[in-house]
């Protein structure tokens, strides 16, 4: 397609960079320094889309981020598909593909557009009214049906394949917006020696410089300047987006959007995050749609829109415009378009008597200018093809047609300036309604925070003053018809009718006629609509626009692709996984990890044809037979020391450990200051002012974390030091009856005999030459010991360990090996058993509370009456009549084997397994009264409907005397 | 404008054969242990002070990091073990739970700032600044040793991650890994 609307010289386009692209299939051409719609236009096409309700033709109405109607699915090839581009700000690149979005099937025939012919029966709000019987068709008809059928463009279904980063960055002074006005401000910071950061949106900086016929030679100046001064931080193709407390602002950079064929190495996007001493908001004005019927027909766009696209972009966005405003500046448009040779049909201005320079330049131009004067009407299908003047009568309606329609392929409006206070706003800023200029502007700030330019509501950097203006907020209805619209939220597809409509059922709260109506959300949040929509209410309801208010202006400032917000954090980056210092020897053995926090744990080692179910059997038997080696490296472990380092472990544990030998070890439990069990781990005395803690391995960070707590804010008195030192040790468990033999060849300085060395002792020790300490602790009512290594040391240890261990037919065993056996011995794992309302007394641990110490966390929590009540839930035992019957973990338990519905609850199971050591399922439970249950049966019924029924027991399945651990 | 320069480069410096002994005391306990040892000392809370592979870190105000050749840190803890019996004090050799890793170039502090929220410019975060910190969702403790010239120090489980996150958030620059 030829671009029969490029101009043949001027503009900012790269002529000797001509782009190939595709609008829905048709191959078309453009220039380097063109955006899409620049583009489109050059190439005649205004008709860019249907509306997102009535299905409606629609044109490109702006040349900016307010745009409401050209919104474009773009694909960049690979799954690179975003929808709901506005064309307005997207860059041109080689090769892009565009398609329009919301009809069917195609753009110009669209059966979709019968909702237009359908709209009285369609007012705002139908859906509330319409869609509410069934309640069963909400989720499975209505809401599909009306989703497919009011949409916007196609998510996509592939993973992004691009790259995106954050940058967090720090300044004195951020400036928004690179016009005039920042650039002076972004200087003046800059002269200072401040840091700043300026950051425009556009491709260049110059912001409403660009538009003009000749670009001030003052922008070469100032960039030169800007670029001399180092601390001062240019980012172009950059969009503030958020501006939240303490001069906490997020930007999006789009790095390599523009780029047809760009660098892998360059993220797509970079979202900064940026923290401001002061910020300067340079982010202009956004120019005002008039409200009259048919306002909304390709074609009919913004004159501010048209300059930009006549002299930025070199393109003549039509061949004979009417202009409408009420105000001077589009004036200024006008005689633009008019020396590049539109013609102008007319200028339509509201005023009735308008005067200055504009205007009789205009006159001087021969131009006709009709004043007191509207636009009533418009027709054309898919492009305006006449508009029909009205002169106003006195009483604000209209008093007559003036003359037939007027020819015209384009309609320019103005209907003021709004200043830019969407950033402003967010940052708690309150608006000011002014009347000279009839737009909200920046009142009292709340943060460090100032607005410069037409932000300010200063126009003096325009072409044409935005004041003097005639208000007009919306057109009279021409003739009086259940068709006409007169659109106020363009991308919403409300009109004034809409939100009359609103106000008769009763909504007053400006907040409430948007949620009725949907005025002002989508994706360009009423940046076109807003304020036309709050005054024609303030209208209708006799009030002051300032009384009426606006609503809550908030970030994204526009919308944000996922990918930047989410950053670096994706794939392998999602998260930190954590993996121990043995954990290559695992791998190479086959093991199947388990996440266990970030943590990687070896879950279980399956050999060659083995399930899961197979290969823990095989582990646990092993432990109970020979032994088994456990990478038990994850558990939290913490230095403690100082002289009242014995105190404070009376203090945050149960137990007493007063008389704790040098030497020795303790098992100990933790409770919150409610009395419930938090977490528990074996501590070892090292010396009578230094011990070492462990915890669960889920726990420890958060442990350390309420430790350090309560030393630096509770207990300051206490000399006690603690230092983090999971991640020093390695520490490899190894348990079962061989695991002495296993251990002694390795062992030097240490005698492992089991009167030199009981249980609950540890020694320090050489272990394959390497220094450590050897802990007899057991997790599995096997003789046990823990060895630990400096943990650059771990895979040595281990490696030694398998090669002793040959003989004996040791096995490795995983996490799920250690939960059959530790629940064999009814050995509670915090967090599995427990779940923040369980106390020692309910999993039968009364014998680790101390009588006599003094206080302890959790100890005034624990006399509490419901806390003793006999009837909690306690830990038992479970046995299921069928042997090889497995309970489900979380399985509710009653007393009756069928109860009848709702069925009384009296408790759950926490832990089931097979247990291959005794040939059957065991269980444990945490059941009402428990304690006193052992010898009842009661029952477990499934969703299949089929009830299983379990035998109360001691939670303890074997060697009850506890003989092995002694061994 | 943005910063591609690719060419400039980050190089990155696993250094293992650094020790590393973390020391809570008060100051005055702390100017004894300088004292006894006869090393520069950092005065305020996050400055660090020493040679490069010399150094003690102060992160808080009774804790102390020496990141020191491994070979020393048992001469070290058996000199001040003595000194310090009286004073409340821990002492812990933590030199295999933190790995130690070096940057160099002109590009890292924009490769850190990818993932660390500090201000991290010269009149914040001047040569000889250390702090604790985040770098994206790890703890680290960050050291400028020279005004191109970084250290890390992170748990040994994050260290992965950690490499990694430095290599998407430094690839525009490239990023190149030295063997220790």
């Amino acid at each position: 397609m030829a671009e029969n609307f490029r101009l043949a010289e001027g503009g900012r386009i790269d002529r000797e960079r001509p782009l190939r692209f595709r609008f829905n299939g048709m191959e078309m051409q453009g220039f380097a320094g063109d955006t899409l719609a620049s583009a489109l236009l050059a190439n005649g096409i205004h008709l860019v889309g249907r509306s997102f309700k009535y299905h409606r033709p629609r044109g490109i109405m702006t040349a900016g981020p307010e745009e409401p109607n050209a919104l474009l699915q773009l694909d960049r090839g690979g799954g690179r598909s975003d929808p709901n581009m506005r064309a307005t700000v997207v860059e041109l690149i080689d090769g892009l593909d565009a398609r329009s979005q919301n009809h069917w099937p195609s753009l110009g025939f669209d059966i979709g557009a019968i909702n237009d012919l359908l709209s009285p029966l369609l007012p705002a709000g139908f859906y509330y009214k319409t869609f509410k019987w069934p309640a069963s068709f909400w989720k499975s008809v209505y809401e599909p049906r009306i989703r497919a059928a009011a949409g916007l463009g196609v998510a996509p279904t592939e993973p992004d394949p691009d790259r995106y980063l954050h940058r967090h960055a720090h300044c004195d002074v951020l400036v928004v917006g690179g016009g005039p006005a920042g650039l002076d401000a972004a200087l003046m910071a800059g002269r200072a020696g401040k840091r700043v950061i300026l950051a425009d949106e556009q491709s260049e900086l110059g912001g409403g410089w660009l538009a003009r016929p000749d670009v001030p030679l003052a922008l070469a100046g100032r960039l030169t300047e800007l670029a001399t001064l180092p601390e001062v931080t240019l980012l172009t193709r950059t969009t503030v987006t958020g501006y939240y407390d303490h001069g906490y602002v997020v930007a999006l950079e789009r790095v390599t959007d523009h780029l047809a064929d760009p660098d892998p190495d360059l993220p797509r996007q970079r979202l900064w995050r940026i923290r401001a001493r002061e910020v300067v908001l340079a982010t202009g004005a956004i120019e005002r749609p008039i409200v009259f019927t048919g306002n909304d027909r390709p074609g009919v766009m913004l004159a501010s829109a048209a300059r930009a696209y006549l002299n930025r972009f070199a393109v003549r966005p039509g061949t004979r415009a009417v202009v409408f405003t009420n105000n001077d500046t589009a004036y200024v448009a006008a005689l633009d378009l008019a020396a590049r040779g539109v013609g102008i049909a007319c200028i339509v201005d509201a005023r009735a008597n308008p005067e200055g320079a504009h205007v009789a330049a205009a006159r001087a131009a021969g131009i006709r200018v009709v004043t007191n004067a509207v636009v009533a009407g418009t027709e054309g299908r898919r492009r305006i093809t006449q508009a029909a003047v009205a002169r106003l009568a006195g009483d604000g309606g209209l008093a007559g047609h003036l003359g037939e329609p007027m020819a015209c392929d384009l309609l320019l409006v103005s209907g003021g300036w709004n200043p830019n206070v969407s950033l402003f706003s967010q940052s708690r800023g309150r608006l000011r309604f002014d009347e000279r200029l009839q737009a909200f502007v920046p009142g009292e700030a709340v943060q460090a925070t100032s607005c410069v330019g037409a932000c300010a509501g200063d126009f003096s950097g325009f072409d044409g003053d935005p004041a003097p203006l005639r208000p007009l907020w919306a057109v009279p209805a021409d003739r009086p018809s259940v068709r006409a619209k007169a659109f106020v939220d363009f991308q919403n597809d409300v009109t004034a009718k809409d939100l009359g409509l609103a106000l008769t059922e009763g909504f007053r709260s400006i907040e409430h006629v948007k949620r009725y109506t949907t005025t002002g959300m989508g994706t360009d949040q009423g940046k076109t609509s807003n304020v036309n929509a709050l005054a024609l209410v303030a209208e209708k309801l006799a009030k002051p626009v300032a009384d009426v208010g606006t609503t809550t202006f908030r970030p994204p400032y526009v919308p944000l692709a996922f990918g930047a917000i989410v950053g670096h954090s994706r794939g392998a980056l999602f998260d930190v996984v954590r993996r121990t210092p043995m954990h290559e020897i695992a791998a190479a053995k086959g093991a199947v990890f388990e996440d266990v926090g970030t943590w990687k744990r070896a879950w279980y080692f399956p050999k060659p044809g083995e399930d899961m179910h197979a290969a823990v059997a095989r582990e646990t038997a092993a432990v109970r037979r020979t032994a088994g080696l456990l990478d038990a490296s994850t558990l939290g472990k913490i230095d403690v020391q100082g002289k009242d380092a014995r105190t404070f472990l009376d203090r945050v544990y149960t137990n007493a450990w007063s008389k704790l030998a040098p030497g020795m070890c303790r098992y100990g439990l933790m409770l919150g200051d409610d009395g419930f069990v938090m977490d528990d781990g074996v501590t070892a005395c090292l010396d009578d002012r230094h011990f070492h803690m462990t915890t669960t391995t889920g726990g420890a960070a958060r442990v350390l974390a309420w430790l350090e707590d309560l030393l630096q804010t509770e207990w300051p008195g206490l000399e006690v030091y603690l230092t983090s030192v999971t991640e020093e040790w390695a520490a490899i468990a190894i348990n079962g009856p061989k695991a002495r033999d296993v251990l002694a060849p390795l062992v030097e300085g240490c005698d492992l005999a089991a009167d030199a060395f009981p249980h609950m002792a540890w020694r320090p020790a050489r272990i394959a030459g390497i220094a450590g300490r050897i802990f007899r602790i057991s997790f599995t009512g096997e003789l046990a010991f823990e060895v630990n290594v400096p943990a650059d040391r771990g895979a040595e240890i281990l490696e030694a360990l398998l090669e002793a261990g040959r003989a004996h037919d040791v096995e490795l065993y995983g996490t799920e090996a250690m939960h059959v056996l530790r629940a064999e011995k009814g050995f509670i794992i915090v967090g599995q058993e427990t779940d923040g309302t369980v106390t020692p007394l309910d999993l039968g641990m009364d014998w680790i509370i101390a009588k006599k110490k003094g206080d302890f966390i959790g100890k005034r929590g624990l006399t509490r009456e419901d806390l003793q009540h006999p009837d909690r839930r306690q830990l038992v035992g479970l046995l299921t009549a069928e042997p090889e019957r497995v309970l489900e973990e979380g399985a509710q338990l009653t007393e009756a084997a069928n109860p009848a519905v709702p069925a009384r609850m009296v408790g759950h199971v926490t832990s089931a397994y097979h247990s291959p050591n005794l040939g059957r399922s065991i269980a444990l439970a945490l059941v009402e009264g428990g304690h006193g249950r052992h010898g009842q049966t009661l029952h477990v019924p499934m969703p299949s409907g089929q009830s299983i029924a379990a035998l109360v027991t001691k939670p303890l399945f074997i060697d009850p005397e506890g003989s092995r651990l002694h061994g | 404008m943005a910063d591609h320069e690719k060419a400039a480069g980050i190089e990155l410096r696993p250094r293992p054969e650094l020790g590393k002994l973390t020391l809570r005391a008060t100051d005055e306990v702390a100017k004894l242990a300088a004292d006894v040892l006869g090393r520069p000392w950092p005065a305020a809370i996050n400055r660090a002070a020493g040679e490069v592979d010399d150094r003690t870190l102060r992160l808080g105000p009774d804790e102390f990091l020496m990141l020191v050749a491994r070979t020393t840190v048992a001469g070290l803890v058996d000199r001040l073990r003595p000194a310090l019996a009286d004073h409340h004090h821990a002492l812990v050799d933590v030199s295999a739970r933190l790995t130690a890793l070096e940057l160099s170039g002109p590009m890292v502090r924009q490769a850190l700032a990818a993932a660390c929220p500090l201000d991290l410019h010269d009149s914040s975060f001047a040569v000889d600044a250390a702090t604790r910190t985040m770098l994206g969702k790890a703890e680290i403790v960050l050291d400028r040793l020279a005004a191109d010239r970084w250290r890390l120090a992170v748990n040994r489980s994050l260290a992965p991650y950690v490499e990694a996150l430095l290599h998407e958030a430094g690839r525009e620059f490239g990023v190149r890994t030295r063997s220790p």
